[in-house]
């Protein structure tokens, strides 16, 4: 009996036990249509950095935690930690289904665009790590090549370089803030060809086919390729030097003449940051822009502001007199008036470490608040291009006059400032700019063009502050060891007979900080600081505020790669661990 | 089992049936005794005797117009004249009124007297008991009855008459415990025939609990089912499984109630019959591939099985719920602004909230004051930088602003059942009422329960049944959507300094100190009241059954389930508006603050059918079987719909018809959707056999086929066999039962069980949709991810299990023991199958990859007796459960055992951490230590300022020997750092197992007496171990340690926390953010914070007082008994040496622990019965 009921059982369990989801589609169906790979490749987009953009930490700027790389304390991380391959290979499955696309079109667009996204991952792999495993399938599971040794960087970057010319060739040239086209492909190019270039000429890396002449030469290519025929230009809108520059970071839609590409924020539909908070509050880092940065912007007439005597010990509102006027639109000076406000605003030590309130990306007091921002953020812009250029041109020795007049000399321009000029340039290179002690340059290429790339630089630190550039820029100059050198704020004057000193920045009539030794004086201030307690300041009870009593500590032959996961090591024996880093596995 | 003794001395037997009688008087008259007689003899079958010579039947006695009974009637008119009547036959004898004699005898049962047996006169308050002879003396009327009880024999009930002296009454044993019938799959069997591990609940150990779920009633009381609460949440659901952890995938048992897929939340208490937990693979194994975890067969009362009146039972109970664990936290403004800042400042060089100088004596000044002075307010203006702002001293007890402590609960529960021989019913009702603990309106749970239970036998034949339930939830909460979020926005940025509202009324927000919002606003949100949410849940269930019995023996059922199940949820949230500046209003319209509706709805329709035949027959001399045999199918569609709108027209009003425009005139609605199917079909059968009850045998098998595998892995076969020995059967044990063992059985089961408890399409690569969160100038826009790809041949985990049981009682199954010894292996555990290098990109596609062996056992005494005291029966039993298992990892793909992952020969559930030495105990100690602590104490050499790297009072770590010096192959030194190795079992650095996160020896204790209708029990529940780390966002445990701005800083925080005068301390030194991740400090896991979580919980408190028969039979009341019940009122802990602000159970749950209160209860009830 029980098997006449097993038998009936099966005949009819065909149709009743076949159920097939109601409310997902297949990958065949899917993958087919233009929609769908328009939705797949949406997810793709999520790779651009965000809050990263407006909160870097480098030498550039301190916060109230110093960053593990700059303080050696990065570990062998057991797993994860960067080393996340998920955006690839979400990439390579929608590359590997395209065929299915009848839409010839589309297919190409979208090939183009997933190829843009795949050099846009690998490059960020090939900074973190060096040599890296190149992948251009969705790896199965008992694929070999899981397990295959690290490739060199020499393939992984020909193979990028074809990638992002197939996108350049076929993303649309039509200008589109919002999404990847053929200009944010040769933005993109330009930007990890020079990091390529400069990188191995400063690392010595000469041993592949392609030396680092090669990569500098596609990117001066791509760059000009951008600047001559983009129509992209140098954003003046506001009409005025002491505000072009600041616009672009307080124009709640990125702006389209400069900007390439942006993150769009809105909150009507939630998607919002936290940028005006960051740098209005005592919990969200205390940022603050580093001493020797301050310093290192020229004074409105091009000269060098370190070369005025006394110029250390300058007190606030004197240092901020006569600048490059991108400095009181990229910190806070006596002059600062936020977005919607009438009177100033003087530094707050609570919210700054250093007295130096970075103020891109701050609008309106309203945008203060946590997760209340809704600025749209930039990820590309004309000028990095521009500055890339010139970069390229001067690493390789071809820098012109006119080289410079098409690029940096536009920046400088916008905010009316002299140009810069190639031959006084290398006449007398900037010593501040190579002086140790402030942080100075010290692998710059000597000779010829020495003076010309430390202004290139000196112009792309100031430019590009605070954008997300410094810490790569710092590993591929090789100038890690500038992260050993302390992290400085403003100067404070020695105590007076009562042990005080009162700062009002801004004029107004309040006093914005007072700094005593051991008692609290009555008279009023915003903020008190007991010297050695509360502030620690350079020489005990005066001098330069010092964020962090602990210097960075920088390992010339480790740490310019980070460290592969161990478990990641244990799993793949053919994955070599990067010079330096002690995972605890003998091979 | 009562048995009516007709004895020989008997002169007239009473038959209540014909007391009842009805008889019908026309109007009311005033007549002679004589016409009364006449008419009741016409009306009845009756004749009415009497000796002329002791009434006067011409007495004229006054008779009233109605229906009444006989009874009634003849006692009425005969009341005064000394006569009363007895009725044999039908004979109605007017006799003289009894009087009360001295009755004496022996009570013995086949052997012997029987000492301590109760013996109570009906009707009347007289008890007595036999003494050491068995004999017994008790004044009691003529034509009393007279009842004999002992427990482990048959009650009896025996009529006084003219015999006084040397009566003899013969107890017989109660085979009631050898009879007791036990629900298994498919049927019921006798509990001694059992050959597999199945317990059994019966309703009166569920009827006096205060719980309010069946799950919480559930706790401890059945070895090897483990029940944990996940909050304390009004109608939050428990997490069941039975003997521990059966797989790593998680799962839950199979519950049915009356045969069809349910709830234990959602089923009325007092409904229920009978619950048998099905714990070893053989019994389970009818159940195939549904019953890997266990099955929990919940059987429902019935109507009554032979014509009798109805009976309605009444039960009401009403009391309050609070906290289990203590509510007393820092108020005073200045403790909690000086901690957080002090906390804060050791982290980022600055204040948390930069109150000055003058603040902080403001708040010093106040500290004292519990209540506003108005000399001292607590809240003041100033004008700072031209602007009018409020300044906050105040002392606000956050937890009593926010929660109330006494919450009121009741529940109200009816009955009403009976029946004809052919006709059974049976109806319930019920509802409960529980308030939640927030004080500004308070949180509400309510649920009603119906079923309607009929049966018909239409035929010889056939009988026709059906059962029909309905559940309907509804919970309505302020705040956020989920509860416990609001317990999370709780926790962090309310000092006790900021006020609960603003002098003018306004709500307290952002405050002049800080940008963020206190307590990420859940004031502004509780205050204006407009956020609000409901859970509705209805269930409805029936199933109509046809049971034919075509010939004796054999029995065949078909039945049909219908189960409907909705689910629906509303969440508004609306803008919040504060105040930072007196009669300056600001207004939030982001994220939780944008004004918006969101309703949810999903349905389930499950449909079930199962036909299945048993036939059982004896053959030769005592060869006893039974086969059975099904078939069953059943499917089931979950369908969701979602919709949400924003902008709407009304704060108030909730409905997705008032959605409004935003400020571009855009109506801004989504929807979403979703749909799920599975179906299972199966065929199985049973086969027992016993040779005279003494040897047994059981053979199950299943064979099951689901929808969530591919066509070609979806059949499974899971067969079991069991075999039982009564020893105590056996005719050599003759002698060991004079001694008084009743009963010793050993038990032996294997079976295999498959597990379909996986995803609905695991095997089918699917794409997703969702919204991005990512924009385009436009819109969110959508975006797709795709599955991961699956193994192809995905199939079933399978469970291998092998019990032994042994039962055993004596002294009239008074003692009653029994033992369970399992091994259970679960196979091909559903993992990613192999790890896979990062490089893959996605999680490795699941395998049926992975084995673990579960070890355990469980033992179940009880003990029940009763005895003399003060001349009244005190009846009294104790009982205890206990069990314990060990889960051991047999195959998992991690060669290199990377403790990060699973290993081979790992036990579940370890904790590796760090061994701690004490405290630095000088700055200079700290400056010099040679071992490099980065890796755990990452923060503190990130921290800004002075705080900046190891000083005195911070935490130790220990290097453990890694590396060999001398070369004896045993490592002697440290390597100069605190570091993981390679994080696997050969080089894990300094990491050791410090312990176990599984519970071990976990245990319940039942001790109940009665006395003279007192009644009383006490249960016990616990866990003997189990190990916690503190998670490091869980703020009632670190306080600041973990966020420098806690709102609830134990009152005695003070005392734990590190300082030059207390180096003793329970924390290291004060630094803020040290526990809120795992590199840091307090957040990396070591042995000084470990917490045995174990515990002894007061689970329940019963104390009642059942009202003497002989008052309420006047009432027409059966049974009224009024109790005091309460649950959870107290624990013990080692984790109450360091928090009382922690239940044990809640650290259990794990995560940061913001979640609802753990809740004790407070009950007093009322049962009745008529």
């Amino acid at each position: 009996m029980i098997s006449l009921v097993v038998a009936a059982a099966l005949t009819s369990c065909k149709d009743l036990l076949d159920k097939q989801p109601q409310s997902s589609l297949t990958p065949e169906e899917f993958f087919s249509t233009k929609a769908g790979l328009e939705a797949f490749s949406n997810n793709f987009y999520t790779a651009f950095p965000s809050s990263g953009l407006y909160s870097e930490t480098s030498d550039l700027y301190a916060s109230t935690e110093m960053m593990p790389e700059m303080r050696g304390g990065r570990t062998v991380p057991s797993s994860g930690d960067g080393w996340s391959w998920g955006g690839i290979r979400n990439i390579n499955t929608m590359l590997g289904y395209l065929h299915l696309c009848d839409d010839v079109e589309a297919a190409k667009y979208y090939e183009a665009l997933g190829r843009f996204f795949r050099a846009y991952q690998y490059f960020i792999k090939v900074q973190r790590y060096g040599d890296v495993p190149w992948y251009d399938k969705e790896m199965k599971s008992n694929d070999p090549d899981l397990y295959k040794p690290r490739d060199t960087r020499e393939l992984v970057m020909q193979n990028m370089l074809a990638d992002i010319d197939f996108a350049i060739a076929n993303l649309p040239a039509k200008k589109e803030i919002y999404k990847v086209t053929k200009w944010t492909a040769l933005a993109l190019k330009s930007r990890f060809c020079l990091f390529e270039g400069t990188f191995r000429k400063y690392h010595g890396i000469t041993k592949y086919e392609n030396g680092p002449d090669y990569y500098l030469n596609e990117a001066a290519k791509a760059s000009y390729d951008f600047i001559t025929k983009s129509g992209y230009e140098i954003s003046r809108k506001a009409n005025d030097p002491n505000q072009n520059y600041r616009n672009l970071f307080t124009t709640m839609n990125a702006e389209s003449t400069e900007v390439i590409l942006a993150r769009d924020y809105n909150a009507a539909f939630g998607l919002i940051h936290s940028s005006g908070n960051t740098f209005n509050s005592a919990t969200m880092g205390r940022y603050g822009m580093n001493k020797k940065v301050v310093a290192s912007y020229l004074m409105k007439d091009g000269s060098r502001f370190t070369d005025k005597p006394g110029w250390q010990t300058m007190g606030f509102i004197d240092e901020m007199k006569d600048r490059d006027p991108r400095m009181a639109q990229s910190i806070i000076t006596p002059t600062y008036v936020m977005v919607g406000e009438t009177a100033t605003t003087a530094p707050n030590l609570s919210f700054s470490t250093t007295g130096y309130n970075p103020i891109k990306y701050v609008t309106t007091a309203a945008q203060n608040a946590y997760q209340k921002s809704d600025i749209d953020l930039i990820v590309f812009r004309a000028a990095e291009v521009y500055l890339n250029y010139a970069e390229a041109k001067a690493e390789l020795g071809t820098l012109t006059q006119d080289d410079l007049d098409m690029s940096v000399n536009r920046l400088r321009d916008r905010v009316g400032m002299p140009a810069m000029n190639l031959a006084a340039a290398n006449e007398s290179p900037d010593p501040f700019l190579k002086n140790k002690e402030w942080g100075g340059y010290q692998n710059v290429q000597k000779g010829g063009n020495e003076g010309v790339i430390l202004e290139i630089r000196r112009e792309r630190t100031i430019e590009l502050a605070q954008e997300g550039h410094r810490y790569y820029d710092i590993i591929r100059w090789k100038e890690g060891k500038i992260f050993e050198q302390p992290l400085y704020g403003i100067y404070i004057d020695k105590p007076d007979a009562d042990g005080c000193v009162f700062y009002d920045f801004n004029s107004d009539g309040i006093d914005d900080l007072c700094v005593y030794q051991t008692k609290k004086p009555s008279r009023k201030a915003t903020v008190y600081y007991q010297a050695g307690k509360d502030v620690v300041l350079s020489e005990g009870s005066y001098g330069y505020i010092q964020m962090h009593k602990g210097m960075g500590k920088w390992d010339e032959n480790r740490d310019y790669y980070y460290p592969i996961p161990s478990e990641e090591r244990s799993l793949n024996k053919n994955l070599t661990q990067n010079p330096g880093w002690d995972d605890g596995l003998n091979f | 089992m009562k048995q009516l003794l007709l004895a020989t001395f008997l002169f007239l037997s009473i038959f209540a049936s014909a007391q009842n009688q009805r008889v019908r008087f026309e109007s009311d008259a005033q007549i002679p005794l004589s016409e009364v007689f006449r008419q009741i003899e016409g009306q009845t079958n009756m004749t009415i005797a009497y000796n002329e010579n002791s009434i006067d039947t011409g007495r004229i006695v006054s008779v009233s117009a109605g229906d009444k009974t006989l009874g009634e009637v003849m006692n009425r008119v005969l009341a005064g004249t000394g006569m009363t009547i007895k009725i044999q036959g039908n004979i109605i004898a007017l006799v003289q009124e009894s009087k009360e004699h001295e009755y004496t005898g022996v009570v013995k049962d086949a052997i012997a007297p029987i000492v301590g047996a109760v013996l109570t006169v009906q009707g009347s308050n007289t008890v007595a008991m036999t003494d050491i002879d068995g004999k017994f003396s008790v004044k009691a009327k003529e034509g009393s009855i007279l009842k004999v009880s002992i427990l482990g024999y048959n009650e009896v009930e025996i009529i006084l008459g003219s015999k006084f002296n040397n009566i003899d009454i013969t107890l017989t044993e109660d085979t009631q415990l050898l009879d007791e019938v036990v629900v298994v799959g498919y049927g019921t069997t006798k509990k001694v025939n059992l050959t597999g591990a199945v317990s059994v609940i019966k309703a009166d150990e569920l009827e006096d609990r205060s719980a309010l779920s069946v799950s919480r009633m559930l706790q401890g009381s059945v070895p090897g089912l483990n029940i944990t609460n996940r909050s304390g949440r009004p109608g939050q659901a428990a997490t069941i499984n039975i003997r521990g952890l059966n797989s790593i995938n998680g799962g839950s048992p199979l519950i049915l109630i009356d045969g069809a897929e349910g709830d234990l939340e959602r089923i009325n208490p007092a409904d229920i019959e009978s619950i048998s937990v099905i714990k070893d693979a053989s019994s389970a194994a009818i159940y195939g591939a549904r019953a890997s975890f266990g099955v929990i067969l919940v059987t429902t009362k019935v109507g009554a099985d032979k014509d009798g009146k109805p009976v309605v039972r009444y039960s009401g109970r009403a009391g309050f719920t609070s906290p289990t664990t203590s509510t007393d936290f820092e108020t005073r403004g200045y403790y909690s602004v000086y901690l957080n800042n002090l906390f804060y400042e050791a982290y980022a060089g600055v204040p948390y909230a930069p109150y000055s100088d003058e603040d902080m004596m403001e708040l010093w000044a106040r500290r004292h004051d519990k209540v506003e002075n108005p000399a001292r307010p607590w809240v003041t203006v100033t004008n700072k930088n031209g602007m009018d702002v409020y300044n906050y001293y105040a002392n606000t007890d956050w937890y009593h602003e926010l929660y109330n402590d006494l919450k009121p609960t009741t529940s109200h529960s009816v009955s009403f059942s009976g029946g004809t021989e052919k006709v059974k019913y049976m109806l319930s009702g019920s509802y409960n009422m529980e308030t939640g603990t927030f004080r500004i309106n308070p949180d509400k749970f309510s649920k009603y329960n119906l079923r309607a239970k009929l049966s018909f036998d239409v035929t010889k034949w056939l009988n026709i049944s059906s059962n029909t339930s309905y559940y309907a939830s509804d919970y309505t909460y302020p705040g956020r959507a989920g509860v416990n979020n609001s317990f999370r926005m709780a926790m962090v940025h309310g000092l006790a300094s900021y006020p609960a509202v603003n002098p003018d009324g306004t709500a307290v927000g952002n405050t002049q100190y800080r940008s963020e919002s206190v307590m990420d606003g859940l004031m502004v949100m509780l205050n204006n009241g407009h956020h609000t949410n409901r859970d509705k849940a209805n269930h409805f269930s029936t199933m109509t059954e046809a049971t034919i019995t075509p010939f004796k023996n054999l029995e065949v059922k078909a039945n049909f389930t219908y189960n409907h199940t909705s689910a629906q949820s509303m969440n508004r949230q609306t803008n919040g508006e504060y105040s930072v500046n007196p009669g300056v209003i600001s207004t939030l319209t982001t994220g939780y603050w944008q004004d918006k509706l969101t309703e949810t709805i999903s349905f389930h329709n499950y449909k079930q059918f199962n036909v299945y035949a048993t036939y059982h027959n004896q053959f030769g001399k005592g060869h006893n079987f039974k086969v059975m045999a099904g078939y069953t199918y059943e499917t089931k569609h979950l369908k969701d719909v979602t919709a949400s709108g924003e902008n709407l027209m009304s704060n108030t009003l909730n409905d997705l018809n008032l959605v409004g425009t935003n400020a571009d005139g855009q109506k801004v609605t989504n929807v979403g959707g979703g749909q799920n199917e599975y179906a299972i079909e199966s065929v199985f059968a049973r086969f027992n056999y016993d040779y005279k009850e003494r040897y047994l045998f059981e053979f199950n098998g299943r064979y099951d086929g689901t929808s969530r595998f591919s066509a070609d892995s979806r059949w499974g076969f899971f067969p079991s066999a069991s075999a039982g020995w009564r020893i105590s059967e056996e005719p050599f044990f003759e002698r060991a039962k004079a001694v008084g063992i009743d009963n010793l059985k050993l038990r032996f089961s294997y079976g295999r069980l498959g597990n379909q408890q996986v995803g609905y399409y695991d095997y089918i690569r699917g794409i997703n949709i969702g919204t991005l969160s990512y924009l385009f100038g436009d819109a969110k826009p959508i975006y797709a991810t795709i599955d991961a790809p699956v193994s192809g041949n995905l199939t079933w985990e399978v469970i291998d299990q092998y019990n032994v049981g042994l039962d055993y009682a004596m002294f009239g199954n008074r003692l009653s023991f029994t033992a369970e010894g399992y091994i259970r292996d679960t196979k091909g555990m559903l993992t990613k199958g192999i790890a896979l290098p990062g490089v893959y990109g996605a999680t490795p596609p699941k395998m049926n990859a992975a084995d673990m062996r579960t070890k355990g056992y469980e033992l179940s005494l009880s003990w029940r007796d009763q005895f003399k005291l003060a001349g009244r029966p005190f009846s009294y039993s104790a009982s205890v459960v206990f069990s314990d298992y060990i889960t051991k990892i047999t195959k998992f793909d991690n060669p290199e055992k990377v403790l990060s992952n699973y290993y081979v020969g790992q036990t579940y559930g370890e904790i590796w951490g760090y061994e701690t030495a004490g405290y630095f105990t000088s700055d200079e100690e700290a400056k010099n230590w040679h071992i490099d602590q980065s890796a755990v104490s990452n923060l503190i050499y990130s921290s800004a300022g002075a705080e900046y790297g190891l000083r005195v009072g911070d935490l130790k770590y220990v290097d453990q020997p890694t590396i060999d010096t001398d070369g004896d192959g045993i490592p002697d030194t440290g390597d100069g750092k605190i570091s993981i190795g390679a994080n696997t079992l050969d080089n894990h650095g300094d990491l050791k197992k410090l312990g176990n996160t599984q519970p071990r020896y976990q245990y319940g204790i039942n001790l109940g007496a009665s006395w003279l209708g007192f009644d009383f029990s006490i249960f016990l529940q616990g866990v003997g171990h189990m190990d916690w780390y503190p998670d490091p966002e869980a703020e009632l445990f670190w306080g600041p340690y973990s966020r420098p701005y806690a709102t609830f800083i134990p009152a005695d925080f003070m005392s734990k926390m590190w300082s030059e005068e207390n180096p003793n301390s329970y924390f290291p030194r004060p630094r803020g953010y040290i526990a809120m991740k795992k590199n840091r400090t307090l957040g990396a896991v070591n042995d000084r914070y470990l917490q045995n979580i174990g515990y002894c919980r007061l689970k329940n408190l019963t104390f009642g007082y059942t009202i003497p028969e002989s008052i309420m039979q006047k009432a027409h009341i059966s049974q009224l008994r009024v109790f005091f019940s309460g649950e959870n009122l107290a624990y013990m802990s080692p984790l109450k040496r360091n928090t009382r602000y922690i239940d044990p159970e809640q650290a259990a749950t794990g995560g940061n622990l913001s979640v609802y209160p753990w809740q004790k209860t407070f009950m007093f009830g009322i049962d009745l019965t008529f």
